[in-house]
């Protein structure tokens, strides 16, 4: 174990490495001109050359390479032409919204995903209908979902808030956590743990609703095909409770590519954040990136491509490592 | 930890968790949303910001979205009077011209506030000014003309300029104009950088509110300020809510969740909108032109040009995209800048435009367009499309980033065929059109437009005696119309969708998207 | 951490129970058996690719077909005019331009079906090789591939699309490669996951104790007991396919109009849910209609591969 610890470790940082190129390359690619965008359509030529040499533009590329990774090892993600903080900074005030969404998100669908596996893997008509209506549910856009949901819940249930992750007229505590729930409970205000829960509620469901189906559909899968193999039957033989037998032997051989699944989901997850945080004016990573993009202020794009990457590679070394922990074969072969 | 446990505190773990949610959900189901009743009578009035503002700082910000917090929270020397484009003191109460047009001499309000207590002087304004040159931003150009600044007395400026420059006036009544910004920002939060770190997240104008919270992706709070020196605003608090859907703020406007949309609420629901909201529409001067690029076939071929000229049905692409909510442009300056101008000859004539689309050198062409959020641009570019391909053209539509469409001038002959831009001049004035749409070097002027003659009739007009710039930029406009090198199609409306309750629109239309929130009232 | 300790005696593929399941040393009497199964799994396998592959073949042909049915070309602008609602002429209304939803949307089925199926034949095709290499060879090509295929799915979809689409011009076609680009490596590390689990399993354990050769043991044993999740994962892809092309578009990097491409088509629609539902909901639906069949058909390839197998 400590090996496959200290391989996949390594592996990590050349994947990261590589995610930099990649997103340094994306960066030299794209014809458009960011230092006439910064400084607007009526400046004179002189002060946009001006500013394409305070920004390095003008450099060849292999020494803008040169300097885009000493930044990055300096944690200097440049300034953002639209905010004009630097990113870093930016990214900083926009993630803990994203990773508060994020986390309620994957154990919503975690959650439902296996609860939802677990019916469907039962064998009757239940199951059945229940498969085609899940079936359904995936079928309809994130965005389309999102809207129907504010159209019922807020707009004619009034029962949840359609925008932002905190009623307009709290004050929002600056710390210590910046994830809302945690710092509404450390600093004992119900009313704003209140708010924060009912606004987060909707995003988290919409944003989990097809990872969810997802990991619940492989999970079933799966299952029903553990529930054939020769020791359910053994155990099955032995008198032992249909449930007991899903729950102890089953459950836990099949949840191998549900993990798989969930990990990669997690992926969707956080491409669907672009979507949900737009619709439900959330104000996270997702927000940002598609302010920036509409701006094209790529340092801005790049650091949260870098940020959500990473965030992602390591998500998936967890998956890796839990999964040769729960599955030992998968070390031996 | 053997197995069998690891898997018993799993269990629980998921159980644990399951509970938790429940636990969310029951007391989520017994409670219902306030935010619909109370907004009627509130004080605070919410807006919702399909995107957020660049930078809140005067000297930096040159965009559309972000207008209604300069200009509430700062005030220039000048302003419009409501509904026109009549210039009227803001900050200055009178001023005057020598006859060389050379010497402004400014009267300062008296009894004027900035945020920080300190009273206006002359002193602020010039240091203002000379900020504004020392940041070098965009919207910097308005004072480059001027020669020098002096503070006779407290409450009197004289600026002199290098040349006569028509349009001086008009420039510090600019929405993007110079605004006057108190000793806090400029002397006290200096810094090495003219206080920009500073007014990145704070203000320090005279203006009728102040930025008390700027939380980008969030909110942005105005709060009424005490020491206005004009009438009590009505709502105490201004909230700017950043709401990137359209949908979503169609919604909390029909539930009172906010108070109004200021521009982008789709132009066909205008006719089916919920009882409690009401629509204002008014002129602006933001309007949609095609750009044709003529550094590449086939429309570097004038005969091309004029096929295409007859093939657009302007009356037809308007009212199909803008369901009444833009008019068929009268010329090649918005209406009411100048006192007459030349007229658009826009007639289709259906045999010239196929003629000419069968004698084109190239029958592929693409039309670009930047996506907007009510989709308008992108409707004209198929309409546009669907015409053209009925004289025999092959178009291809693409939407465009506008960072792409302002690098365009470096590499010409990989730009799009047509382009569809929208645009506003910075103030009610025609060289503020004119410089920067039709100038060899404007910054609008996107697809390299360059008339030698043009470019002289300008520089000639921004220095000529009133009469003789009105004719000169005339003159400018029919050339421009002549080339066919771009076609004016639509002048587009501010509309403003409001809850029934609000009541004192004010508003101006050189100022896009915006209505004075000091003037607004419930009730 | 040590948990190599409790699990060394766990035989592969077996949870430590006490029953009388043989462990390891029974190989001798498992030839016969692995055989069967793996027979069993190959049989099953194309069972299941021919499930799948005839409906989706048929949905093809109708897909193909359904233009026939329409009224008007998709780009046509009907004498009607804009935002009608659904009747007997324009039986789902028209749209904002005044184009008949209806024939758009069979138009778009076809546009997004194709394409869609497109996507997810390069993507399984190559993620499939990638995915088997690494897990049949294992080692240092299983990391280099892994890590590589890690590196794809690390960067966020849309910022790809985008790169792509800004530096090759936006169409159809460009926006579908650059769906194929970020969609393969799922399809990698599933075929790799299967293949991997597949490979310590009892039967190919024994094949490879009786002397049955790498390749051939990947090529029939391996490979195609990957085929059922990679099939199902297919068949569930058309429809996850039309949902991110449509969220593309949402974000305004899909498909440029005028394509009557279903995702494109209902968020541009969007704006109109409020007021005139057909034109955002009826592309939608059809989206959902498609993503349906394409779930239905997995369902049912999936099922039949089950069958086989027991």
């Amino acid at each position: 174990m400590p090996t496959l610890v200290a391989q996949r470790l390594l592996a990590l940082v050349a994947v990261l490495f590589g995610l930099a190129v990649i997103v340094f390359l994306l960066q030299v690619v794209i014809p458009s001109d960011p230092a006439r965008a910064m400084v607007g359509a009526s400046a004179p030529e002189s002060v946009v050359i001006a500013k394409r040499h305070e920004l390095g533009y003008d450099k060849p590329i292999p020494q803008r390479f040169l300097d885009f990774m000493g930044r990055l090892m300096r944690g200097d993600l440049q300034e953002s032409l639209r905010t004009r903080e630097p990113v870093s900074k930016d990214l900083a005030t926009f993630a803990p919204a994203t990773l508060e969404l994020a986390l309620a998100a994957a154990a919503i669908a975690g959650l439902l995903g296996a609860w939802l596996g677990l019916l469907l893997a039962a064998p009757g008509r239940i199951a059945r209908a229940l498969r085609l209506a899940l079936i359904t549910g995936a079928s309809v856009p994130t965005f389309l979902t999102g809207l129907l949901a504010i159209l019922v819940f807020y707009s004619l249930l009034h029962l949840l808030p359609a925008s932002g992750r905190v009623s307009d007229t709290l004050v929002v505590p600056s710390g210590p956590t910046k994830l809302l729930i945690v710092d509404a409970i450390l600093h004992g205000e119900p009313n704003l743990l209140w708010s924060v829960l009912t606004h987060l509620i909707m995003p988290a469901f919409t944003l989990a609703l097809l990872p969810a189906l997802a990991i619940a559909r492989t999970l079933a899968t799966s299952l029903q095909k553990v529930m054939r193999e020769d020791y359910v039957r053994t155990a099955r033989s032995k008198g032992l409770a249909e449930r007991r037998v899903l729950l102890r032997h089953a459950l836990r051989n099949s949840s191998g590519p549900a993990l798989t699944m969930s990990g990669l989901q997690f992926g969707l997850l956080l491409g669907g954040i672009v979507v949900i945080e737009q619709i439900f004016a959330w104000p996270g990573l997702g927000l940002y990136l598609d302010q920036s993009i509409a701006y094209s202020d790529f340092p801005a794009i790049t650091g949260t491509t870098l940020l959500l990457g990473s965030a992602y590679v390591f998500v998936n070394f967890a998956v890796d490592l839990a999964q040769a922990w729960a599955d030992p074969r998968i070390r031996t072969v | 930890m053997n197995q069998r446990h690891r898997f018993t505190v799993a269990v629980l773990v998921v159980m644990g968790l399951i509970l938790a949610g429940c636990g969310a959900a029951s007391t989520n189901s017994s409670s219902s949303s306030t935010s619909g009743g109370s907004a009627n009578t509130s004080d605070i009035l919410r807006i919702p910001y399909l995107a957020d503002m660049s930078v809140p700082d005067p000297d930096i910000f040159y965009d559309i979205e972000g207008n209604s917090v300069i200009l509430s929270s700062y005030e220039g020397l000048l302003t419009y009077a409501p509904s026109s484009t009549k210039l009227i003191g803001a900050l200055a109460t009178s001023w005057t011209i020598s006859p060389d047009r050379l010497t402004y001499t400014f009267k300062l309000r008296p009894g004027v506030h900035f945020h920080d207590g300190t009273s206006l002087t002359s002193e602020a304004v010039k240091k203002s000014f000379e900020r504004r040159l020392a940041v070098n931003q965009a919207p910097s150009y308005m004072l480059k003309p001027v020669a020098s600044m002096t503070t006779p007395d407290p409450l009197t400026l004289v600026i002199k300029l290098k040349h006569p420059v028509n349009p001086f006036l008009s420039y510090l009544a600019s929405s993007w104009g110079p605004k006057i910004i108190g000793p806090e920002a400029i002397v006290t939060h200096a810094g090495s950088d003219h206080g920009q770190k500073w007014l990145q997240t704070h203000d320090d104008g005279t203006g009728p509110f102040q930025l008390t919270a700027f939380e980008r992706g969030r909110q942005y709070v105005l709060s009424r300020f005490a020491g206005y020196w004009g009438a009590k605003p009505f709502f105490k608090k201004v909230l700017l809510k950043i709401t990137p859907d359209i949908g979503t703020q169609q919604l909390e406007l029909k539930n009172g969740g906010v108070d109004a949309v200021m521009h982008s609420y789709p132009a066909s629901e205008l006719s089916s909108l919920p009882s409690n909201v009401h629509a204002v529409e008014v002129p602006s001067f933001l309007r949609l032109l095609l750009y044709v690029n003529t550094n590449k076939p086939p429309f570097n071929d004038p005969a091309a040009r004029a096929a295409l000229k007859a093939t657009i049905n302007i009356p037809q692409l308007v009212s199909g995209a803008y369901s009444g909510t833009a008019t068929p442009s009268q010329g090649a300056y918005p209406n009411g800048l100048l006192p007459s101008q030349p007229s658009l000859d826009y007639t289709p004539n259906p045999t010239l435009a196929k003629e000419g689309a069968s004698k084109a050198s190239s029958k592929d062409i693409t039309i670009g367009f930047t996506a907007d959020e009510s989709g308008v641009q992108r409707r004209v570019g198929e309409l546009l499309q669907s015409d053209l391909e009925a004289v025999g053209w092959k178009v291809t539509v693409k939407e465009v980033q506008l960072p792409q469409v302002y690098g365009y001038i470096n590499n010409l002959k990989s730009a799009p065929d047509l382009l569809l831009q929208t645009n506003t001049p910075d103030a009610a004035n025609p060289d503020t059109w004119a410089r920067i749409v039709f100038y060899s070097t404007g910054g609008l002027n996107f697809l390299g437009f360059n008339d030698p003659t043009l470019d002289k009739h300008l520089d000639e007009a921004v220095s000529a005696p009133e009469a003789k710039a009105d004719d000169l930029y005339s003159q400018v406009g029919q050339e421009v119309i002549d080339s066919n090198e771009m076609f004016f199609l639509g002048d587009v409306k501010n509309v403003f969708v409001l809850n029934n309750s609000l009541t004192g629109v004010e508003q101006v239309p050189a100022y896009p998207w915006t209505v004075n929130y000091a003037a607004l009232k419930r009730g | 951490m040590s948990l190599a300790a409790d699990r060394t005696v766990v035989p592969a593929g077996i949870v430590a129970t006490d029953g009388p399941e043989p462990l390891v040393q029974s190989a001798p009497v498992r030839p016969r058996l692995w055989r069967r199964r793996a027979l069993a799994a190959g049989a099953a396998g194309r069972d299941g690719v021919l499930g799948a592959l005839i409906p989706i073949g048929v949905m093809t042909l109708i897909v193909i077909a359904a233009p026939l049915l329409a009224s008007h070309s998709a780009a046509t602008i009907t004498s009607a005019g804009a935002l009608r609602p659904p009747s007997f002429s324009h039986l789902f209304g028209t749209d904002d331009i005044g184009r008949d939803v209806f024939s758009r949307v069979l138009y778009g089925i076809r546009e997004s079906w194709l394409g869609a199926v497109g996507v997810i034949f390069v993507g399984a095709a190559f993620g499939g090789l990638i995915g088997s290499l690494a897990g049949a060879v294992g080692g240092f090509l299983d990391t280099v591939l892994m890590r590589l295929t890690d590196l794809f799915l690390a960067l966020p979809a849309p910022v790809l699309a985008i790169a792509v689409i800004a530096s090759i011009g936006p169409s159809l076609f460009h926006t579908l490669l650059a769906l194929s680009i970020v969609w393969w490596p799922w399809y990698a590390r599933i075929v790799r996951g299967e293949v991997r689990a597949l490979a310590s399993r009892p039967h190919a354990e024994a094949a490879r104790l009786a002397g049955v050769s790498r390749p051939r043991l990947v090529l029939r044993h391996l490979i195609p007991g990957a085929l059922a999740p990679v099939i199902v994962t297919m068949s569930l892809d058309v429809g996850n396919l039309i949902l991110a092309l449509s969220s593309l578009s949402f974000i305004g990097l899909g498909a440029p109009p005028p394509a009557p491409e279903l995702g494109a088509m209902s968020s541009q629609g969007l704006e109109y849910l409020f007021g005139h539902w057909w034109v955002p909901i009826a592309p939608a639906a059809a989206v959902a209609l498609l993503a349906l069949v394409a779930n239905l058909i997995g369902d049912h390839a999936n099922r039949r591969l089950d069958q086989r197998m027991t």
